[in-house]
């Protein structure tokens, strides 16, 4: 069957969907890579949560739509433990991805049903984490501990902030993957950290928008 | 302010809120999911909802990046919509009048939110 999801791709400011089954499978998937499987995963899940607290309380909740100041995420349940989740733009046309939903729930109910799906259901392994360092040995810096603590986490949180405000929903996790190189390549200091905007500006396709988004990093204090 | 800070909406600011067209009964949820005022009917399980959509809300927002919710949205088959705004640690949740437009009760609420102190 082809992708039943790719129906969605006429949303506007829709960036993406999957399908998430619990206990923890993702069955279908239009999100670009930069979106992992263990961060859907844990989006479903408490998607998951947030839908069951809505339908005992309220009975019969369709839409779950959960806006944030740079991304909208709805979340529709196609069977008693699935959910088609749709990642999108703050300004997503959420009337119309809900025209979209209902035109297209037969689908995806019969995807559910499909051999494909069915093999995807098997609870699927969150990526490992990395080895733990020896005993003694000091662990390496991680984009996290930069980003939560350190003389550099106010710059690095407002170079991911300006970020989010040209490229959206995809703002974390292009600048954590950012982050990830920057570190293999350099020693993680306020002097390095023009080498790190470049590998930034690489990824963002628009000149217009990466001229902004220096703009933007220039103008940081 | 601070993600975690609870912003308590005095009566007054409350009585204001219950005034703004198109909303509904509402339920008032402290830091710990606690009631803190409420107009509306099966409080204690609204609260938990509120309680659950705030604490949920924030974790899917940090996977994004974006760790402040700034509303979510039930939507009910019968048309019937219920809604929950955070107010730093506590959450505000509430059902929208049938006859409202939803983008305009957004707006009318977030400037609403706009006048609440954290003092």
């Amino acid at each position: 069957m082809e992708n039943v999801l790719q129906e969605f791709a006429s949303v506007p400011g829709l960036t993406g969907a999957y399908i998430y089954q619990l206990p923890g499978a993702i069955l279908e998937n239009t999100l670009p890579a930069l979106f992992k499987p263990a961060r859907l995963l844990a989006m479903g899940k408490q998607l998951s949560k947030v839908h069951a607290a809505g339908a005992m309380t309220l009975q019969e909740v369709s839409d779950v739509v959960l806006a944030y100041d740079e991304s909208t995420v709805m979340a529709r349940p196609i069977a008693e433990k699935a959910w088609l989740v749709l990642l999108g733009a703050p300004d997503l046309n959420v009337h119309l991805a809900t025209l979209t939903v209902n035109l297209l729930m037969d689908d995806l109910k019969s995807f559910l049903e499909s051999p494909a799906a069915q093999e995807r259901a098997r609870p699927q392994a969150l990526e490992a984490p990395a080895p733990g360092p020896a005993t003694g040995a000091r662990a390496p810096l991680t984009p996290r501990d930069l980003m939560e603590r350190g003389s550099l986490a106010p710059a690095l949180l407002g170079m991911q902030s300006a970020l989010a405000k040209v490229m959206g929903p995809m703002a974390k996790i292009v600048f954590t993957e950012c982050l990830e190189k920057w570190l293999q390549l350099n020693e993680p200091s306020k002097d390095n950290l023009g080498s790190l905007l470049n590998l930034v500006l690489r990824e963002i396709d628009d000149p217009e928008k990466a001229a902004r988004y220096r703009n933007m990093v220039e103008a940081l204090p | 302010m601070p993600p975690d800070a609870a912003v308590f909406p005095d009566p007054i600011q409350l009585a204001h809120f219950s005034e703004i067209p198109g909303v509904g009964r509402h339920v008032l949820v402290g830091p710990q999911g606690q009631v803190l005022s409420h107009d509306a009917e099966d409080t204690e399980g609204l609260a938990a909802l509120v309680a659950v959509c705030a604490a949920c809300g924030r974790a899917i927002g940090a996977e994004l990046g974006s760790p402040d919710l700034n509303h979510a949205l039930f939507q009910r088959r019968a048309g019937e919509r219920f809604l929950v705004v955070p107010l730093g640690g506590s959450a505000l949740g509430f059902f929208q009048k049938k006859d409202a437009i939803g983008s305009e009760l957004l707006a009318r609420v977030a400037a609403w939110k706009e006048t609440l102190s954290p003092d």
